[in-house]
């Protein structure tokens, strides 16, 4: 898979709202001959602000501008011409902040793949962005590699913007570019809210999202440990008496989006609880090849379960 | 009665800045609820519209993917009938559609609720970028709204601004769009330009029928025998009797009310139109008092403009605002309070449009 994706179109994109800063920084990318050392690069645009490109500062000029004028139309056989009529070997991609990035992605040419994905937000603007399209945000921050969060007052707290990157991307490397021209990389540990290290691991009732998404996500540091919680009861599968999965409402971004996520767990009375009903799960995390998942995955055994009276936020939030 | 009016405008605009003016400076005395469906910038703190005597309410689906219709139409019905109001503000999400607030809004089929202003909110130093990026919610809040309010006119070059005018002129023909910084304005003046008690097409026709009033004095008299049985007329009378009144006289003078009620004074009317064309253009265009002075003067050559009866209007001065009203031979240059917008109405025969447009350089 990684060999053949090497032999592929290597897709550079940048992300982020207009005037978020994604221009000038692929303008000085493309200055760099770090970057630039000649390959024929497509440089797609679906975005056009104050900023403009000037392909004559390149230090190789193999660079092909193309602007999308109306990026939610592109088809695929466009952008295949597109890359065929420069031969391009690399593709830099400058997306419109008011689309989707799956959107664009779904209508790639097959042999494109995507090499890096980067999302620039104006410090400024990204928090009163976020309260209300934030749908968007979290639909470009969860899929970055990196965010840069620029304009950033001097001595400005960067907690915020380190809490809103943290809650929807793990993974994601934060920067920090500060109006002075400073530029600080977060550094930030975030100590998971729970002891995973205690006989009985306790998730706390507003903390289920965070276990949840670790737990699938890192599920060996789980493994052969005793955790408890507050769950909803759901069937997996009807016609299997034994397991069911003990789960809550998760809400990443707005009521449109919530979805039970709930993790197997093997329990021999699981035909006689009632589904939707509330319960204190306890119970041995087996991390171990499952249909289920088709794959490696944690799956729980239980010690006990035991009716429990709804919390106070019945839908679960990062 | 339940008035509605809405305001749109992509996030930063300047909407709830502008609902705090308006509120502080045009709606005293109304009972007003305010929706807000945007988590701005900007908040609209509870100490001043409990000072105000506004009631507030905001919605919580501030997200894109969350529809509006629906819960909105419930939370509005509601709102009525807890309160009552004279007005209801709605400040929906910056990135949703004007026209399906308004939709929502007709849709509640509810005969104690009145549409009101459809309000854009519209950055000027930004429009173009907005519009050539944002396309769909953007340029349906351009083109739904009946009156267009610009902010930041202040940071802009002439230039710039024009160049936004003409292009949100090519999406809303319709719509006031007031180019004035808000700083130089009353709220009121803003309320009456959204409500369209104060517009080019009122002026335009005030001004024609000021002149068909003067212009047929031979006729005036039997006009107004005839409208003696008519509650209207101790009004008209006091017309007749001044000649002078028509130049202040607004819109509302006996002539433009009457012909609607009586048949002599339709063909009257009739009458008139074939005499008279009107010419109006609304401008953020800025002039000095002598470049008026000097194209009103112009206005004398008929061969090449037509015959004007009158020129009047308000335009951006360099040290304050430029008020002319101009008959042949006599002509009122003054310097006045702001307008909304620069405003340009000629009237006369045989006008040609293409000249005055050249001459006032719009």
């Amino acid at each position: 898979m990684i060999e053949r994706r090497a032999m592929q179109i290597p897709v550079y994109t940048f992300t982020g709202f207009l005037e978020s800063g994604k221009t000038k920084f692929i303008q000085e990318t493309l200055e760099d001959p770090r970057f630039n050392a000649g390959e024929r690069t497509l440089l797609l645009v679906c975005e056009e602000g104050e900023e403009e490109y000037d392909l004559s500062r390149y230090p190789h000029k193999d660079v092909y501008l193309e602007v999308l004028d109306d990026p939610e139309s592109v088809t695929t056989e466009q952008l295949a011409s597109l890359e065929k009529k420069h031969r391009a070997e690399r593709v830099v991609l400058e997306l419109n902040g008011m689309q989707l990035v799956g959107d664009f992605y779904q209508k790639m040419p097959e042999n494109w793949g995507i090499a890096q994905e980067v999302m620039f937000a104006d410090a400024t603007t990204i928090l009163q962005y976020n309260a209300n399209m934030r749908s968007l945000v979290v639909d470009k921050l969860q899929g970055c590699e990196m965010v840069v969060f620029n304009r950033m007052p001097v001595g400005a707290d960067i907690m915020p913007f380190h809490k809103l990157a943290r809650a929807l991307n793990r993974k994601v490397d934060i920067v920090y570019d500060f109006q002075d021209g400073s530029t600080t990389f977060d550094e930030i540990q975030d100590p998971l809210p729970f002891d995973i290290n205690a006989p009985v691991v306790e998730i706390g009732d507003e903390d289920y999202a965070l276990f949840y998404r670790d737990i699938t996500e890192e599920a060996k540091k789980y493994d052969k440990k005793t955790v408890r919680f507050l769950a909803q009861v759901a069937r997996l599968r009807r016609d299997k008496d034994g397991i069911f999965a003990p789960g809550r409402f998760v809400m990443t971004c707005c009521e449109a989006d919530i979805t039970f996520m709930g993790i197997p767990c093997k329990y021999d009375k699981a035909a006689a609880l009632k589904t939707r009903s509330w319960v204190t799960v306890t119970a041995r995390v087996e991390v171990r090849f499952h249909s289920l998942y088709k794959g490696v995955g944690p799956i729980l055994h239980a010690i006990s379960i035991e009716p429990a009276m709804p919390p106070a936020n019945e839908v679960a939030t990062f | 009665m339940t008035r509605i009016d809405i305001f749109s405008g992509f996030l930063g605009a300047g909407k709830t800045t502008l609902i705090k003016k308006l509120i502080a400076e045009a709606y005293q005395g109304q009972k007003i609820v305010l929706i807000e469906n945007e988590f701005g910038e900007i908040g609209i703190d509870g100490g001043f519209l409990q000072d105000a005597g506004i009631e507030i309410t905001e919605m919580n689906s501030g997200c894109i993917c969350c529809s509006l219709v629906g819960d909105f139409g419930r939370a509005l019905e509601q709102v009525i009938t807890q309160y009552h109001p004279d007005r209801i503000l709605i400040e929906p999400s910056g990135v949703g559609k004007l026209s399906d607030v308004m939709a929502a809004v007709l849709r509640l089929n509810d005969p104690e609720i009145q549409l009101g202003s459809l309000v854009a909110v519209a950055d000027a130093n930004k429009c173009k970028m907005y519009m050539k990026n944002f396309g769909e919610f953007y340029n349906n809040q351009i083109e739904t709204a009946t009156t267009i309010v610009l902010s930041r006119t202040d940071a802009i070059s002439e230039e710039k601004l024009h160049a936004c005018v003409d292009l949100l002129r090519s999406h809303n023909q319709k719509a006031t769009i007031i180019t004035t910084p808000w700083s130089a304005l009353t709220g009121e003046q803003i309320l009456a330009a959204m409500e369209k008690t104060d517009s080019l097409a009122q002026e335009l026709q005030a001004m024609a029928e000021e002149h068909h009033h003067h212009h047929d004095h031979d006729e005036e008299h039997e006009h107004c025998h005839h409208h003696d049985h008519d509650e209207e007329h101790e009004h008209c009378h006091h017309h007749d009797h001044d000649e002078e009144h028509h130049h202040d006289h607004d819109g509302e003078c006996c002539c433009g009310h009457d012909h609607e009620h009586h048949d002599h004074d339709h063909h009257h009317h009739h009458h008139a139109d074939e005499v008279f064309t009107s010419w109006g253009v609304e401008t953020p265009k800025k002039f000095t008092t002598a470049q008026i002075e000097d194209c009103l003067h112009a206005l004398d050559d008929s061969e090449k403009y037509g015959i004007v009866l009158r020129a009047k209007g308000i335009v951006d001065g360099a040290d304050g605002w430029i008020h002319f009203d101009h008959v042949p031979g006599e002509a009122d240059v003054r310097l006045g309070s702001a307008g909304v917008t620069g405003r340009l109405c000629v009237i006369g025969s045989k006008l040609n449009e293409d000249a005055l447009r050249e001459l006032f350089g719009v």
